[in-house]
């Protein structure tokens, strides 16, 4: 599905990252792990075609739909969620169906709320509204920066049910997160950043 | 011939999403527009104390302060209008989503010449309320629409040029001036002809410098554009 060879990144001639490689097949979990600063983040970007790493090449196979959940919520917060839904679901073109829609709304503890105003949610149920707003573009592959932080137990559950179901429906995923624990238990593989920075 | 053509229709329909959700927003919040236009009387409001009536060469002076106001009043909506996307991150999204950079550009700028219409509007009603300009030739219209064309799209380019600057939106407020200085003194000139003498020969040339510059600002901001957001990877 993806493959990534030799993937190096600096800023400022400081090198963050260097000799990354990857592959990712359909139906897996790749879980991306490190400290803070070790460039879980800015590899991730990369994957998602956001920024350019300065060596090596990623390689994605067509017709492959790549969807990515930033730290940021990336939601206009005078929209109300499910408007944030339509406008990036026309500009992007693709869109799962209403059915699939509901029960990811339901599963995220949503369902009452698609019609209030980003600014008026919670922290937490930003964060799930942008999931949602992620789950929706029908992606083959989804890339998730820190999806569990500052996520309480019960929606952390949620959301590893529904990216589980995902799963055998033959998406993929990359997940980075300093929680080790988490992303262990629903990884196929994982990649420690910590190997690839420069002591 | 079928591709290309879903394509063009696709990018009318992405052009079209854009430009809605920008108006859509601002016309939910106001923030923009308000603060637009209550700076833009404040400053109309102010030159009508400081000019009295009868001052000499008024008519010079008007056609200079009208564009003034109007080019610092399009500063704020540009600004405004970027921040939308800018703000929560939203725009990583869009330019993810493979959106065609000219169809960004075309979309912000044509959201910024709406609402600047709207101020457009307010400006040149402060100005026959207050100074007793009249606006009796419709040519008027024209030089409005083509000067706000050329104010927008300049406007939205050096507002995207700055996002990432350190100096960000401060910066916009500098720039602006060396680039849209000829084309405003084409807009005052033709203002001023208009205003007094009514007649159409006197400013077909500058009319015509007005066309040209707004395409030269479109074409080159399409192209700038796209060139910033590669090199921004």
């Amino acid at each position: 599905m993806i493959k990534a060879n030799n993937l190096s990144k600096s800023f400022n001639g400081n090198r963050i990252f260097s000799g990354i490689d990857l592959s990712i097949e359909k139906s897996t979990v790749l879980g991306v792990v490190g400290n803070n600063g070790s460039g879980k983040t800015t590899l991730l970007k990369i994957i998602a075609g956001l920024i350019n790493s300065d060596t090596g090449s990623i390689k994605l196979n067509e017709n492959i739909k790549l969807d990515f959940l930033g730290h940021e919520n990336m939601l206009y917060q005078n929209f109300s969620i499910s408007e944030n839904i339509d406008f990036f679901s026309d500009i992007s073109g693709f869109r799962i169906s209403s059915e699939s829609q509901d029960d990811i709304e339901l599963a995220l503890g949503l369902k009452n709320i698609v019609k209030k105003k980003i600014s008026e949610l919670s922290y937490g149920q930003r964060k799930k509204a942008s999931m949602l707003r992620s789950l929706t573009s029908a992606p083959d592959l989804l890339v998730l920066d820190e999806p569990f932080s500052n996520l309480d137990s019960e929606s952390t559950d949620s959301f590893i049910t529904i990216l589980k179901t995902l799963k055998k429906e033959n998406k993929s995923f990359i997940i980075s997160s300093n929680r080790k624990d988490i992303v262990g238990s629903i990884s196929d593989d994982l990649l420690n950043m910590e190997d690839f920075n420069e002591s | 011939m079928n591709h290309s053509s879903d394509n063009i229709m696709r990018d009318i329909k992405i052009f079209y999403s854009l430009t809605k959700k920008d108006l859509k927003l601002e016309l939910r919040s106001l923030s923009t527009i308000l603060i637009t236009i209550v700076f833009a009387a404040l400053i109309v409001v102010l030159f009508n104390i400081a000019f009295p009536f009868g001052v000499a060469q008024k008519s010079e002076i008007i056609s200079i302060i009208i564009w003034v106001v109007f080019l610092f009043s399009s500063l704020i909506v540009s600004s405004g209008m970027i921040e939308l996307d800018t703000k929560d991150n939203s725009l990583e999204l869009i330019l993810m989503y493979g959106i065609k950079s000219e169809i960004y550009f075309l979309s912000k700028s044509l959201s910024v010449f709406i609402i600047l219409s709207v101020v457009q509007l307010t400006i040149f009603s402060l100005f026959y309320v207050l100074f007793q300009l009249s606006f009796q030739n419709p040519i008027i219209i024209l030089v409005a629409i083509l000067t706000n064309i050329g104010i927008s799209s300049i406007t939205v380019i050096l507002g995207i040029l700055s996002i990432r600057n350190n100096l960000n939106q401060n910066i916009l407020s500098i720039l602006v001036i060396p680039f849209t200085l000829p084309y405003l003194l084409g807009a005052v000139e033709v203002t001023n002809q208009l205003t007094q003498s009514g007649n159409i020969n006197y400013v077909l040339n500058s009319i015509y410098a007005l066309v040209a510059f707004d395409m030269i600002f479109l074409i080159t901001g399409a192209i700038l554009i796209g060139v910033y957001f590669k090199l921004e990877k």
